[in-house]
């Protein structure tokens, strides 16, 4: 009983935490000129895969890929695919990854992020559409700098739940 | 625990992905999915963009009274310009409505217009194309121009129920039917890209176009209606090595000036055309096969509709 109310509410977390990060993600910031454009959904769905490997993976991935295609109003698709292929990658390393420290963490998270930015790249071009502007390619980069606090931020939720 | 079924999950999500990406792609049977996915994401993109609505609110209100005079004359002025030319391209507007009657082509009317405004919560800030307000439910169909005060804009591309996203005639897969105003020169003007720039292809070395001439939709193709402002040819270059002239040329349209774009429905659509089958094959015929003398025409009543 206790571990089913912890389920629903970390539920919520997961999933509060998926459409903050879509919010995020469609923030405008015309500021930067997109040069500072992190992909914080793709960085919530890391941090899910890395420390709830058993409930969120490639699945969770295709729907959060499916939300970010819902904001895009462009080819369906392409999103999804990547955050597929993203939920099993960060899946796969997640054993690894959670060993190292965050500062080491962000180097993984930022390749992890760079093949979703690549996998979108592919999709955009098949798509027929203009290829991705270069500054979109320092998504992974911005990504990375940005792990630490997402890490404490969602850290912070789950230590009350005391997992792992 | 188990990673053959994580693995076989894996294989069919990307299944799916890659043939919903296949699907939207190439048809269009994934439009209602589309439109109904549209509909989830506008609460997101109305909560994000409230801060600066809410700014902007404040700050109109915030306005002083002396600014806001000097604004109300400047609106009267150019409304009473407006009125002028108004009552001009009405009589305009009659007498080549008995012209046409007389041709017995179908008639031409003002396009319908509707006020759309840019929705600044984009995922990827494409600059080659922008997100409006309105979709489907205001009867917005892909392919429909879009318009801002000085020119044309671009077109849409995807309708969703409530928004749609715009590509910009800048856009490197956008090419518009235009012709010079000055001598009915028709041309080509197609997006360069992220450079914001136009390219004019395919021109003769001896084409009659020239730096500054203002180049105005052709109304070929049947999508964007006649006679609106697409750009200004900047630099005309000759190469030995080329077949053809090197011309670009500016679009007049300032999408990044004003939030407020115009969407046109144009009274001459392909769709209503082929119910009256005789009118369109009249024009088509008069446009198409006649050619040289057809464009000489609007070269000299053009001039008059657009600079009064």
């Amino acid at each position: 009983m206790l571990l089913n109310n912890n389920g629903s509410r970390s539920l919520w977390v997961v999933v509060g935490s998926f459409l903050a990060a879509g919010c995020l993600n469609i923030l405008p910031v015309g500021w930067t000129n997109g040069y500072f454009q992190p992909d914080w959904v793709a960085l919530v769905l890391i941090y899910w895969c890395l420390w709830q490997p058993e409930r969120v993976g490639p699945g969770v991935g295709w729907l959060s890929g499916l939300f970010l295609d819902a904001l895009d109003y462009a080819a369906l698709g392409k999103h999804m695919l990547a955050k597929t292929v993203l939920g099993f990658l960060s899946n796969k390393l997640s054993l690894r990854l959670r060993a190292y420290p965050t500062w080491q963490q962000c180097i993984g998270v930022g390749l992890l992020v760079g093949v979703d930015t690549a996998v979108v790249a592919v999709a955009t071009t098949l798509a027929g559409q203009p290829p991705l502007e270069a500054p979109r390619w320092l998504t992974p980069v911005s990504s990375m700098l940005m792990w630490p606090l997402v890490v404490m931020v969602l850290q912070r939720r789950v230590a009350a739940r005391s997992y792992r | 625990m188990r990673p053959s079924g994580t693995n076989l999950r894996f294989m069919i999500l990307l299944m799916v992905s890659v043939s919903v990406f296949i699907a939207d792609a190439r048809t269009d049977s994934l439009s209602s999915l589309r439109a109904a996915l549209g509909f989830v994401a506008t609460p997101f993109q109305e909560l994000v963009t409230t801060p600066r609505r809410l700014a902007q609110w404040l700050s109109s209100r915030a306005i002083s009274n002396p600014v806001l005079r000097d604004e109300l004359d400047e609106l009267r002025r150019s409304n009473l310009m407006l009125r002028v030319r108004q009552q001009k391209v009405d009589a305009l507007e009659a007498e080549n409505q008995r012209l046409r009657r007389l041709l017995s082509v179908t008639r031409k009317e003002l396009d319908r217009v509707m006020l759309a405004e840019l929705v600044d919560a984009s995922l990827e800030p494409y600059p080659q194309t922008v997100l409006i307000d309105k979709g489907t439910l205001n009867e917005v169909y892909e392919g429909q121009p879009v318009l801002d005060a000085e020119g044309v804009i671009g077109q849409v591309v995807r309708a969703s129920r409530v928004r749609s996203r715009v590509a910009l005639i800048t856009d490197a897969g956008q090419t518009i039917p235009a012709m010079v105003k000055r001598n009915g020169l028709r041309v080509l003007v197609a997006g360069m890209g992220v450079s914001g720039g136009l390219d004019v292809p395919y021109l003769d070395r001896n084409a009659d176009i020239r730096k500054n001439d203002l180049l105005i939709t052709s109304g070929m193709g049947g999508r964007f209606p006649h006679g609106y402002p697409v750009a200004v040819v900047g630099e005309v270059a000759v190469d030995v090595n080329e077949p053809f002239l090197q011309v670009t040329a500016a679009p007049v349209a300032r999408p990044d000036h004003s939030r407020e774009v115009l969407l046109v429905w144009p009274e001459t659509l392909p769709a209503s055309e082929s119910g009256n089958g005789h009118g369109s094959v009249a024009a088509a015929s008069i446009a198409g096969a006649v050619g040289r003398p057809a464009v000489a025409e609007p070269a000299v009543t053009e001039p008059n509709v657009a600079e009064q």
